[in-house]
């Protein structure tokens, strides 16, 4: 080795070092992007089950007429990263709806579409959720979505209590 | 001992027949005081049902033509007006839950120029319970209203989100 070759090989090895730590940042301490309510109707939540048919609300022309009947208390277990909940869409609504949980400002579970009829016992905990064993006051965020797809104007907020174990 | 003996013989006598007697004039009768505790470890289930309803939300900016003042050398009127359809700006909350809720109503602008107001900012609505399904009281209403100003066509379009909170009643 030459003296000329030394300072290549040191600014090799420096390179490979910083590309080893961006890596390392990458995958293990940068935050994960936040989860953005969709735009447009998604598909339907894999997890969605039928209730039973109703005859539908009058409707605003224009606007939107839903009923949503859910409980306050949800529960996550982190052992099988799954959320406990009830939440439905009666048929007797004229939105699809998706359902966003949130804790601390931080999305933990987002719904796929659920359609007038279609309720959610179950949805799967984000991976971008870091949770520990706890009691935390979240909420529902509720999106309402119009026979086109579009989202509508309105939305919904409702607070939760939710158990961690 | 024998009188001892007959004494005793005697009373037993006695009292053997008063019993009979007894049970014969109650036939079939054996009245006895049932009592019943009420215990409960169960309470009634908060189910929330909640139906919002909305108008289309859709509102009208129009602005009137300005006039040329040559004596102050500035125009006049010009100015904006909000308006929308009949029913278009209410937000409507009915509530069949078996418990009270508190609604509150809000809206966020995206264009700095533009307010919203909704007429009702909290309602309480009561409980459905004892309330036939249509009931007036379990309904409560707010209308949005809009102020302030947009400079031309290029700020129409979506300028902001209406959202409803929907809590348990504290």
């Amino acid at each position: 080795m030459d003296k000329r070759s030394k300072p290549l090989i040191l600014l090799l090895v420096l390179i490979a070092l910083a590309a080893t730590l961006v890596a390392f940042w990458a995958v293990f301490l940068r935050d994960p992007a936040p989860v953005l309510p969709p735009d447009e109707l998604p598909t339907l939540e894999t997890n969605a089950v039928p209730t039973e048919d109703e005859e539908k609300m009058d409707q605003p022309e224009g606007g939107g007429s839903v009923n949503i009947t859910y409980s306050d208390q949800v529960s996550i277990s982190l052992a099988s990263q799954e959320v406990g909940l009830y939440f439905s869409n009666p048929a007797r609504s004229n939105q699809s709806m998706v359902l966003e949980i949130i804790i601390q400002g931080v999305t933990v579970a987002q719904s796929g579409a659920l359609p007038p009829g279609y309720l959610v016992e179950t949805l799967p905990l984000l991976g971008t959720a870091k949770l520990s064993a706890g009691t935390y006051e979240g909420k529902f965020h509720v999106l309402f979505y119009d026979s086109t797809g579009g989202k509508a104007i309105l939305d919904t907020e409702i607070p939760v209590t939710i158990t961690v174990t | 001992m024998k009188k001892l003996i007959a004494i005793l013989l005697s009373l037993t006598f006695i009292l053997s027949v008063s019993v009979f007697a007894a049970t014969i004039n109650n036939p079939g009768t054996s009245r006895e005081d049932v009592t019943v505790t009420y215990q409960s470890s169960a309470s009634d289930v908060t189910v929330y049902s909640v139906d919002i309803e909305w108008g289309s939300m859709d509102f009208s900016y129009t602005v009137s033509d300005r006039t040329w003042n040559p004596s102050s050398h500035s125009y006049s009127g010009g100015t904006g007006k909000w308006s929308c359809a009949t029913g278009a700006n209410i937000v409507t909350i009915t509530n069949h839950s078996n418990s009270d809720i508190n609604c509150k109503f809000e809206f966020s602008s995206t264009n700095d120029n533009v307010q919203g107001n909704f007429s009702t900012d909290t309602i309480n609505i009561a409980s459905a319970e004892g309330y036939e399904y249509n009931a007036d009281t379990l309904k409560a209403t707010s209308t949005l209203s809009l102020s302030g100003t947009i400079k031309d066509a290029t700020e129409a379009g979506t300028i902001g989100t209406a959202s409803v909170t929907i809590s348990a009643s504290e």
